[in-house]
């Protein structure tokens, strides 16, 4: 009996072993698929650039935290209208919701070879132009400033550092470093991308001005699922650690719009409308 | 208790207690996750399904393709479905889950003014709105709460601005999350003009489910790119129930592969120290089937017992979930006959499959060498 | 203390006409060899035995006594020769598991009776192989051990009887199915010499009664004085065979008178 539970015993464990092997060989298979999949830095960048889509309307819901707790957090709704093309951007935040806000803009223009300008309102004042040294002014007094109305707009510039590999919750990710070339006018002077490979979405971003810490840092905290196939933020959180404030920033409603000119005209601040 | 083979299986397993106790205790996890895990799925279902049968919708119509919401359906399909055999009455609604005011989600149902979409909603306090053309919406009464609204208050929906001219109690979880204002109200808000995104039949022969199946494919012909489902199936049409199901199953067959395990081993571990024992038996005279039998027995017994304890422990399990910050007003966790019938099935296969091969190596016991080892 | 005849009947043809006397074993060249062939325990028995004998196989530790009963119990199975129970071959085609439910009933050495149950479940096991109800297992259980005189200890446990207890019990159980063959294999080994009596008393009232056929292994002369038969094996052969009186036990001869 003894020999016996010998002999099934060795022949449970050469199953066993066949199966262990199975298994290995098929986790270095997936391993090496996904490697042989993943993307050189570059064309990771490519792929991020924002796309130049005609106008889009969007909507997001701002959260704004104080520094001291005790404050309660001030809630905005705001609308997006915006148009992007292979030289130029135009976009215009106006802010929706609560009463008392509702009506506040601002406005962004970009072009190729001409230096940003902009125009911001507040319901009951006039409208007030800016320019390229006012791309740090905080919107709507959140953690968002003019200069990141223009999402994604970093990954055009020239620049860009290959830093390493790093992990957000387990999730493989590289880290890239963008810095624009001295005719670009933007707030910043750096951006720091934590994006991960797989599901091609940025996780984490730092924007540095001239200190050696970041001025925001914003980490994304819920991806959804485009139309179109890709992977998108939806939720984020922007973080001022100077200030000790933070925003959070909720999207939706996003969809293709048409506008003519004059939606981007200054004067467009004077009203709120919805395409 | 007369002195039987069920009597005498029980007896052997009670010899090593804290053996039987844990492998007992092993399966009973197993039971509990499958207990668990599809109390919540199916609790879902229910929820989903009521919230359908509440409004009385039979067939339910929506756009092809992507997710749920996503796609639009015209208005001019309810038109369509009107004029088809064996619809009694149609509606439709625009349904919408976004951001307004200060909560992050909250959702936004426009339904046909005098369809039977309102039929549901029963006014708690105020009133209904007069007609579609007042600015009003009501709010279920968890809607009200989320939004710290009172009848009288106004709602900012995008940029539209709306009276709350009453709170209603909508019969179902997801009613009482609902804003409800008249449809054109809602299109216009939302900007999606001329666009809804269900349309609720009711049939004229309620609950004859072939002519309520081949009525959806009348439905999709008629009105191309759309998608028709009985009320009750909507559910798994839904990618993230779908997942939810898989999980279910996944979670069901891991218990079930690891039960077979456990009480295998305990099974094996037990048959060969009685070696000795089993020698005896078969020198009595007991046939090998019979002593197969006994293993078996044996290996049903400490699977039963796993039911009995995992049961126990997956409906207080459910209770607590149900209560728990997570799916409270969510959904409710339901177990019903069918859940436990089905873990019982499951525990008595585990029972069987985990003996077969102990019962096997038993009756394989020479008499002659296993009273020889003594 | 009063013990009741024991309750069954087993059908013995006619003892007085020795011609036309059932061979219930008949035994032709069995041997068996363990480790290989290394070691011979049975070299090429042959033997004949009569239905009703009582036979004591005798011989000292090794000689294959042991594994004689064995093969002639199917406990296992012989590497060469061959045997006949009641005229028909045992071989792999003979239903082994009902001859040792219905036919044989066996007492070792080590009584070999399962702790965990009573001393009424123990005598009871060897009847789940026939179509008895609970009741009338239980009845019978009850009779059997009445009449082997442990009627007190119907519900205790094997651990708390005695030696001589627990092999009594082993007899009842052997006697379970009515069989028509009893083997034992060194009944009074374990047993001291009070109980060792008991036990044999015991058997030779059962052989007295029932005139069933019994096959007594062992080791101690005085033990197979009292058989109508003694067998003498020595080396795995089988040296001397007192050829057997017909029927009666020899009369007892106490300790006393040597061998």
């Amino acid at each position: 009996m003894i020999n016996l539970d010998h002999l099934i015993q060795s022949r449970m464990f050469r199953l066993l072993s066949v199966a262990c092997a199975v298994w290995i060989a098929a986790g270095f298979a997936c391993v090496t698929s996904i490697s042989a999949q993943s993307l050189s830095a570059h064309e990771l960048i490519a792929r991020m650039r924002p796309k130049s889509t005609g106008g889009f309307y969007a909507r997001l819901r701002m959260e704004i935290h104080d520094s001291a707790a005790s404050v309660k957090p001030i809630v905005l709704q705001v609308q997006i209208k915006g148009r992007r093309t292979e030289t130029s951007l135009d976009i215009l935040y106006q802010v929706i919701y609560p009463k008392d806000r509702k009506g506040e803009g601002v406005l962004l223009r970009r072009q190729d070879g001409k230096p940003t300008e902009g125009a911001s309102y507040v319901p009951g004042g006039s409208i007030t132009s800016f320019g390229p040294g006012d791309l740090l002014t905080p919107l709507f007094g959140s953690d968002l400033c003019y200069e990141d109305m223009d999402q994604g707009g970093f990954f055009n510039w020239e620049n860009l550092a290959e830093l390493g590999l790093a992990t957000i919750e387990k999730r493989p990710c590289i880290t890239v470093e963008l810095s624009p070339s001295k005719d670009r006018d933007c707030g910043y002077t750096k951006v720091r991308s934590v994006i991960d490979t797989k599901r091609q979405v940025v996780l984490r971003l730092e924007k540095f001005t001239a200190s050696s810490d970041p001025l925001h840092i914003i980490e994304t905290t819920h991806v959804v699922t485009a139309d179109n196939g890709r992977i998108v933020p939806d939720k984020f959180t922007v973080l001022t650690p100077i200030r000790n404030t933070s925003t959070l920033i909720e999207g939706h409603s996003q969809k293709a719009a048409t506008y003519d000119n004059s939606q981007f005209k200054p004067e467009a601040l004077l009203q709120l409308t919805r395409p | 208790m007369s002195f039987s083979m069920p009597v005498i299986a029980v007896r052997n397993l009670m010899r090593r207690p804290l053996s039987t106790l844990f492998t007992a205790i092993g399966v009973a996890i197993g039971i509990t996750a499958i207990i668990a895990i599809s109390g919540i799925s199916k609790g879902l279902e229910r929820t989903w399904q009521r919230a359908f049968e509440v409004r009385g919708a039979d067939v339910v119509v929506v756009g092809k393709g992507g997710g749920l919401m996503s796609n639009w359906l015209d208005m001019s399909v309810k038109d369509r479905i009107l004029r088809l055999d064996g619809v009694a009455d149609a509606t439709a609604i625009l349904w919408a889950m976004q951001s307004i005011e200060d909560a992050p989600q909250v959702v936004i149902s426009g339904r046909e003014w005098g369809g039977f979409g309102w039929q549901n909603l029963k006014i708690i306090q105020g009133r209904m709105p007069r007609d579609e053309n007042e600015k009003a919406a009501v709010l279920g009464t968890t809607a009200a709460e989320v939004l710290h609204k009172k009848v009288g208050d106004t709602l900012q929906i995008e940029l539209e601005e709306f009276t709350i001219t009453g709170i209603v109690d909508g019969g179902a979880p997801l009613e009482n999350r609902s804003v409800t204002l008249a449809l054109p109200l809602a299109q216009k808000a939302l900007g999606q003009q001329g666009k809804v995104n269900f349309v609720n039949i009711r049939l004229k022969r309620a609950g004859v489910e072939l002519a309520a199946s081949s009525l959806c494919r009348e439905i999709e012909s008629v009105c191309p790119n759309t998608r028709a489902t009985l009320a009750r199936d909507t559910l798994n049409s839904n990618r993230g129930f779908r997942m939810l199901r898989a999980g279910s199953l996944a979670i069901t067959l891991l218990a079930t592969v690891v039960g077979v395990f456990g009480v295998m081993n305990t099974m094996l571990m037990s048959v060969f120290e009685r070696t000795q024992e089993i020698g005896v038996l078969s020198a009595l005279g007991w046939k090998r089937r019979r002593i197969m039998v006994l293993v078996l027995l044996e290996s049903m017994a400490l699977s039963l017992m796993g039911f009995a304890i995992g049961l126990g422990a997956g409906l207080v399990l459910i209770q607590v979930l149900g209560r728990s910050s997570l799916l409270h007003g969510l959904l409710e966790p339901y177990v019903g006959p069918e859940l436990v019938f089905i873990a019982l099935m499951i525990a008595m296969f585990v029972g069987v499959a985990s003996g077969l091969y102990p019962a096997w190596r038993g009756a394989r016991v020479s008499p002659g060498v296993a009273l020889r080892s003594s | 203390m009063p013990i009741s005849p024991i309750m069954s009947s087993v059908a013995v043809s006619d003892s007085s006409a020795p011609a036309a006397r059932l061979r219930i074993f008949e035994a032709e060249g069995l041997s068996k060899t363990y480790d290989g062939g290394r070691i011979q325990a049975l070299q090429g028995v042959d033997l004949i035995i009569h239905e009703g004998e009582f036979v004591a196989i005798l011989g000292p530790s090794g000689c294959g006594k042991s594994t004689l009963l064995n093969l002639i119990g199917t406990l296992e199975k012989p590497c060469a020769g061959m045997f006949l129970y009641r005229g028909r071959a045992v071989n792999d085609s003979f239903d082994g598991q009902a001859y040792r439910a219905h036919d044989l009933g066996f007492v070792f050495q080590a009584f070999h009776l399962l702790p965990t149950f009573s001393v009424i479940e123990n005598v009871q096991m060897p009847m789940f192989e026939t179509n008895w109800t609970a009741k009338e297992r239980y009845q019978r259980a009850n009779e059997l051990l009445r009449s082997v005189g442990l009627t007190e200890r119907l519900n205790g446990f094997p651990t708390q009887l005695s030696g001589g207890e627990r092999q009594r019990v082993a007899v009842a159980r052997s006697l379970a199915n009515r069989p028509s063959v009893l083997l034992a294999d060194e009944p009074t080994g374990n047993l001291d010499s009070i109980s060792a009596a008991d036990v044999m008393s015991l058997i030779i009232r059962i052989h007295r009664e029932q005139r069933i056929t019994i096959l007594l292994v062992t080791h101690d002369p005085a033990v197979a004085s009292r058989a109508s038969r003694e067998i003498r094996m020595k080396d795995g052969k089988i040296i001397s065979d007192s050829g057997g009186m017909i029927g009666l036990a020899r009369p007892h001869f106490s300790e006393e008178d040597p061998q």
